[in-house]
Formats: structure tokens, C-alpha cells, sequence
């Protein structure tokens, strides 16, 4: 009995002191992952709550001023076009980048097609160019004088278009562009989620006279939904943080006529080139607010079509 | 009988149309791909031959496709008339290179403790690190512009450096594959007298390169295409990385065509060149980001 109990002892305090130096090392591990993130995204969270209630030009100490910056806010017509003009982006943006991502998906899975390989690696490689370099190649795509879009369009005989210096294209034109950059993603996700698909049921619905139109509506586009959901959800996202494009064409004004101005365009003019940072920080909790409801309802629709079919 | 063979020319009829509807779906299949295609290559060749003209000729009409004579001295050009290009490629390697190492480190350790240890306050911290993820960047980059100029970190490398080296994403990525690994690998190594150090930097690294491989490529992607961050964090013209050098070209030389060009395509080349040599995992690493969500 006692020799047992003996043997036992070291044998519990090396799994003790194992257990102890496994913690330790775990702790260790995250220290600096958790210092940076708490130092640089959490508590700057709680902040840009509080200075959203402040006037704060970085030289002194935030002042409380209630709701002021809000209410001057929503009084702003320039941040209403912003706002609508976000919305529209982001709309059309959304809609283009999913319906085409998902056309360019079918079409560079089809087993048949040749060079699937090459199409797919051209279509992806915007997404790795920069947006600066984007937003530059197209400013003179889009220039009036020498662009490559006047000069197409006048072998059609169309006249050239002012595109970027119209007030009435110029948000077309950003949309073009992030088109342009962004679909390749969603066309990368499409493609892995139809390649995935059990080629069982296609087989199934050939034996019952199915042709390709009827393959797409009743087998593919219904198992691909968490992918539609997916895209939609980081497109529509992505498009609500639309900066660079804008900031680099425009050289911030968001011109011509604020026709492109942008939420983030505009948050960043207040904060960082008038020291507004109060106010600055109340429009990025506006947005926070707003991408915040977007999810949820797109969630919530998510959640309930994907119920309904199964 | 007779109805028998009726379905048959039927089915005889219909197959000569099932081939020619086949036949004009994949034309019109392979029309959609190649068209696609142009538009994306389009510009980009473009790039590439307005780079090497000389300034006339980007404005004579019609206009001149391939460049009447390839003038590769419009390289040397650029670094005379902006002699601080060679600084923002540096600067921007000098950014995105710890970043890419600092990650791969920091969101690998972070991601092997949550996947395979238990501790006191484990759910809490992963809590914490969970709800970075839903934070929207524009919320946190005025207060983290504070804290930055507190600690003095404003205009420097730190500054690019330090508040991107560790993200929710990499620790998410490298938790999926830390907890495919077996723990009795880990077991084994702890009997054998291991320092937990070790079996992480022999065992679980060596086991998930395919995830450090796509951890590096966004980070370096995302590092070095950065705009709005630095455009924040830096002030004078000899600390800016390559995209906020280039816009700021485009607005110093306005309508210079081959000289913008110039420096787009050197600001674009390392990331195509990348990206064509490790095409396969920027696929995979996509892949992995859809799987998070």
C-alpha cells in the first residue's frame, strides 16, 4: 500500500508540473497575439465609440459633445450623396460581381472547354494587382482623349465620353473598375464549389431527358447557394469599404461634383485631412452599424432559403 | 411497334438538334471565355507597350499599338525624374517581408495553442480574438492612429510593421489545420522529453506547410498592395511604400503616360511573378478563406 502510493506521488507531480509548463507555453504563445490585437483593434473599438461623442483633433483631449457629430451627420448633404452613392456602388457591385463570377464559374468548368487552366489563372490575376495600379490603368482607360475605351467605342462610331470628369459616368466607371478587379474571387470560389458537385446527380436527371438549362436551375444553382450567400456577403462588404479606387482617381475630393464620393472617401477627408477625428469617428460607427444589419439580413435570408429546401 | 418507331425518329430527330444546340452552347461558351479574356488582358498589354513609348506617341491618333521603337532608357528615366522609386520598393519590401515572417510565427503558435491545449480563460481569449474578426477596419484606424502617435510608432516602420503582425484570420487558418494533426504525435514527443518550443517548431510546422504557404501569400499580397493604413501612418515622401509612392506619381505627373505606366508595371511585376509561380496555393489559400466563413 504505501509503495504503491510512493510510486504513485512523482508520477502525479511530473504530470503536474507537464501540465504547468504546457500552460505556460500556451500563455507565452498568445501574449503578444492578444497584446497586439487588443491594442490595436479592440481598444480602438471602444475609442472610435467614444470619440464618436466627442469633437477630438488629436493635439488636445477629447471634448464630450453628445450627439452633436451625428446629428450634423445626417444634416450633411454631402454625406447623404455618400451614402447613397456607397449604396448604389455596392448594389451594382454586388449583383455584377456574384452574377458574373457564377456565369465565368460555369463556364471554365465545363469539361469539354479547353484551356480551363489559363482562363482561369487571366481571370483571377486583377485580384492580385494592387488597386492603386488598377485605378491607375483604368484612369486612362477611361481618359477621354487617349483612352482605350473612346478609342473601341469610335470604331463603333460612338463619340467619346467624358467617363471620370462626368458627373453621370463617373460612379459607372468605379463600378467598371472594381468589376474588373474583384470578380476573379468569386469566380475562384464558384469553380471549387461546382467541381465539387457529385456528378451522380447530373447523371440521375440525364436518365430523365434533363438538358443543360434544366441541369442549371434544378441541380447546380440550388447546391451552390452557400456559395452565392458567401460572395455576396464579401462583395457586399468589400464594396462598402470602397476607398483606393476613388481616393487615387479623385485625389480624394470624391469628384467630380461628389458623384464618387464614398462613405470611407468621406470618413477619411473629415478625419485626416480636416482633424475632424470626432466626427470622423462618428461616421465609421454609422458604417459599422450599417455592414452590421447588411450581414444579418443576408444571414437571416441565407438561413431561411437554404431551410426551405431542405 | 409503330409507336416504337416513332420514338425513335423522334429520338433521332431530337438528337441531331440536342448536337446542334450543343454545338452553338459551346461556341457561344468558348466566345464568353476568350472575350473575358482580351478585357482582362487588354489593359494590361497595354500597360506594357505605353511603358516602353516615347510621350508623343501616346497622343498621335490613330494610335500606335506596339511602341514604334522599345525605349527601355524610360526605365532609367523614371528613377531620374523620381528618384525616390528605388526607396518606396525598399520600403515596401522592408513592410512587407517581417510582416509576412511575423504572421507565419505569431498566427502559427497562436493557432497550434487553440488547437491543441487547454488552459484557464482559453474560451475567453479566443472570444477575444473571434471578435476582431467582425471589426470593420475603418472603425479602428483613428484610435489606432492615437495609439500609434502615443507611442511615437507614426512615420515609421513599426507602424506599418507592428499593428498588422499577428491577425484573427491566420490564427483561425492555422487552428483548422493545427487540430487535423494527431495529439498522440504530440503526446509521444512530451514522454520522449521534448520542450514544448520543439515539437512545435519539429513536428507541427513541418506538418502544415500547405497553411503557411497560403498565410504567407496573403500576407504578402495584402502588405504589399496596402494603400490606406500608410497613407495614414506616413508623412514624408521617402517613407512611402510602392502604392502610395505611385499615387502619388500619378498626381506629380499627370498625363506622362509611359512614366506612370513605368512604375505600374514595377510595382505590379512582383506580385504577377509571384502569383504565377504559386498559382496553385493563392487558389488554395482563396479556398481556405471561404472555408472560415
Amino acid at each position: 500500500m504505501e509503495a504503491a502510493i510512493s510510486a504513485k506521488k512523482p508520477l502525479k507531480k511530473r504530470y503536474g508540473k507537464l501540465l504547468a509548463s504546457q500552460r505556460r507555453f500556451a500563455y507565452l504563445a498568445l501574449l503578444i497575439p492578444v497584446l497586439v490585437l487588443s491594442t490595436f483593434i479592440l481598444l480602438p473599438t471602444i475609442l472610435a465609440g467614444y470619440y464618436s461623442f466627442t469633437s477630438f483633433n488629436m493635439v488636445t483631449e477629447p471634448t464630450f459633445i453628445g450627439w452633436s457629430n451625428y446629428i450634423r451627420l445626417f444634416k450633411d448633404p454631402i454625406f447623404i450623396a455618400a451614402l447613397c452613392n456607397t449604396t448604389i456602388y455596392m448594389v451594382a457591385c454586388v449583383i455584377l460581381q456574384v452574377s458574373i463570377g457564377l456565369g465565368l464559374g460555369m463556364v471554365v468548368t465545363r469539361t469539354w472547354l479547353k484551356g480551363k487552366v489559363l482562363f482561369r489563372t487571366i481571370y483571377f490575376l486583377p485580384v492580385v494587382l494592387s488597386m492603386v495600379a488598377v485605378a491607375i490603368i483604368w484612369q486612362w482607360v477611361f481618359d477621354a482623349r487617349v483612352g482605350l475605351l473612346n478609342m473601341a467605342l469610335d470604331v463603333f462610331g460612338v463619340a467619346a465620353q467624358p467617363w471620370l470628369k462626368s458627373s453621370s459616368q463617373a460612379l459607372l466607371a468605379i463600378i467598371i473598375i472594381s468589376v474588373w478587379k474583384f470578380t476573379g474571387y468569386n469566380v475562384v470560389i464558384f469553380t471549387a464549389a461546382i467541381q465539387n458537385l457529385p456528378i451522380e446527380y447530373y447523371e440521375a436527371a440525364a436518365v430523365d431527358g434533363s438538358n443543360g438549362w434544366t441541369d442549371f436551375w434544378y441541380i447546380t444553382l440550388p447546391l451552390i447557394k452557400p456559395s452565392i450567400l458567401f460572395t455576396t456577403i464579401t462583395s457586399a462588404i468589400g464594396s462598402f469599404q470602397a476607398f483606393d479606387a476613388v481616393y487615387v482617381i479623385t485625389q480624394g475630393t470624391g469628384g467630380p461634383n461628389f458623384s464618387t464620393m464614398t462613405l470611407l472617401v468621406y470618413l477619411y477627408k473629415h478625419a485626416f485631412d480636416n482633424m475632424k477625428f470626432g466626427y470622423g469617428s462618428a461616421v465609421s460607427i454609422v458604417m459599422f452599424v450599417i455592414l452590421i444589419i447588411l450581414t444579418l439580413i443576408q444571414l437571416r435570408i441565407g438561413e431561411s432559403s437554404t431551410a426551405r429546401d431542405f | 411497334m409503330k409507336t416504337l418507331t416513332i420514338s425513335r425518329k423522334q429520338y433521332a430527330s431530337s438528337n441531331v438538334l440536342n448536337r446542334i444546340s450543343s454545338f452553338l452552347v459551346r461556341m457561344l461558351v468558348y466566345a464568353i471565355a476568350i472575350s473575358v479574356t482580351i478585357s482582362v488582358i487588354i489593359p494590361l498589354l497595354w500597360v506594357v507597350f505605353t511603358a516602353f513609348k516615347s510621350l508623343p506617341e501616346t497622343y498621335v491618333w490613330p494610335p500606335t499599338i506596339l511602341p514604334e521603337q522599345w525605349r527601355v532608357d524610360n526605365i532609367a528615366l523614371l528613377f531620374e525624374r523620381v528618384p525616390q522609386f528605388g526607396r518606396f520598393f525598399i520600403n515596401s519590401v522592408l513592410v512587407s517581408v517581417p510582416l509576412v515572417l511575423l504572421n507565419l510565427f505569431f498566427c502559427s503558435l497562436a493557432g497550434y495553442v487553440f488547437a491543441k491545449f487547454d488552459f484557464p480563460a482559453k474560451n475567453l481569449l479566443f472570444i477575444l480574438v473571434l471578435a476582431t474578426i467582425m471589426i470593420p477596419f475603418q472603425v479602428t484606424m483613428i484610435p489606432a492612429y492615437r495609439i500609434l502617435s502615443t507611442l511615437g510608432w507614426n512615420n515609421t516602420y513599426m507602424g506599418l510593421i507592428i499593428p498588422g503582425m499577428v491577425g484573427a484570420f491566420g490564427i483561425f487558418l492555422m487552428r483548422q489545420f493545427m487540430t487535423s494533426i494527431p495529439t498522440e504525435l504530440i503526446e509521444a514527443a512530451r514522454i520522449d522529453g521534448a520542450s514544448e518550443f520543439r515539437i512545435y517548431w519539429q513536428i507541427i510546422i513541418p506538418s502544415t506547410t500547405p497553411a503557411f504557404a497560403a498565410l504567407a501569400i496573403f500576407t504578402f499580397l495584402e502588405s504589399w498592395n496596402s494603400f490606406l493604413w500608410p497613407l495614414i501612418v506616413i508623412d514624408t515622401p521617402e517613407m512611402r511604400t510602392l502604392p502610395l509612392g505611385l499615387a502619388l506619381l500619378n498626381t506629380q505627373f499627370i498625363a506622362q503616360w509611359p512614366l506612370i505606366m513605368i512604375a505600374t508595371l514595377l510595382t505590379s511585376l512582383p506580385v504577377i511573378i509571384i502569383y504565377i509561380i504559386f498559382q496553385r496555393q493563392f487558389i488554395h489559400g482563396i479556398l481556405l478563406s471561404g472555408i472560415k466563413q
